[in-house]
């Protein structure tokens, strides 16, 4: 167990020094959609109905 | 508007259209594909999208494109030569002052900065430094160890022992 109390070095620290990790916001793809979470502008209220006419037009 | 402008970016020249309402950052990002450089907030508060103009460490979400023209610009891609990191970068690494990785590059552009105009700060100076660099993760203490020992390196001084005790590779 000569592991047990040793340091690891993580893999992934290199690519985040030089500025390669890719973020989700990093990433971009040729017609590339994105989505938006609308949320209620109402702190407490009944949902009546959800209007999604708009949503549905995005491409 | 759309205008080009051109610079020196990581040592390369660049040309690009932009309009003038484009940010810095979004040039380095969208069209020249150098995602390193991060937007944190959009505020210039954060500062994980802070590069060198010139020398000078700036929020690049805080200058137009346009305003770049002529200028040498330098992000975080640009430190490292080939696989060897910049002390300053290996330091970051040794001390673990990185998790998720987003604040890195603006915290290695701002170490940079501070160590080019006081190659030997005190912690104090390290810690009021980073006053325009925010990160989430892991708190500030191993930061501000990596960039005590990132300044030694670069002043050719043998880095102070490591708290961590990570063994080099």
């Amino acid at each position: 167990m000569t592991t047990v109390g040793t340091p690891v070095r993580r893999r992934e620290d290199f690519r985040f020094l030089t500025g390669q990790g890719t973020y989700t916001d990093d990433i971009n793809r040729p017609h590339q959609l994105y989505a938006f979470i609308v949320r209620s502008p109402h702190a407490h209220a009944r949902i009546a109905g959800i209007d999604t006419a708009a949503a549905a037009q995005a491409p | 508007m759309q205008k080009t402008v051109s610079l020196t970016v990581n040592g390369k020249p660049v040309s690009a259209t932009v309009e003038g309402r484009t940010l810095l950052v979004q040039l380095l990002r969208e069209q020249l594909g150098l995602t390193g450089t991060h937007v944190g907030c959009d505020t210039s508060q954060c500062g994980a999208c802070v590069v060198h103009v010139d020398g000078e460490a700036l929020k690049s979400c805080t200058l137009l494109a346009l305003q770049a023209e002529g200028r040498s610009v330098l992000t975080i891609e640009g430190v490292a030569t080939g696989d060897t990191l910049h002390p300053m970068q290996e330091a970051f690494r040794n001390n673990h002052a990185l998790q998720c990785g987003f604040c890195t590059p603006g915290m290695v552009m701002s170490a940079l900065d501070l160590v080019k105009n006081n190659p030997n700060p005190t912690e104090r100076e390290i810690r009021e430094y980073l006053e325009g660099n925010l990160c989430r993760c892991t708190g500030y203490h191993n930061i501000v160890l990596a960039i005590a020992e990132g300044a030694a390196v670069m002043r050719g001084e043998a880095p102070p022992a490591n708290v961590h005790g990570a063994a080099a590779e």
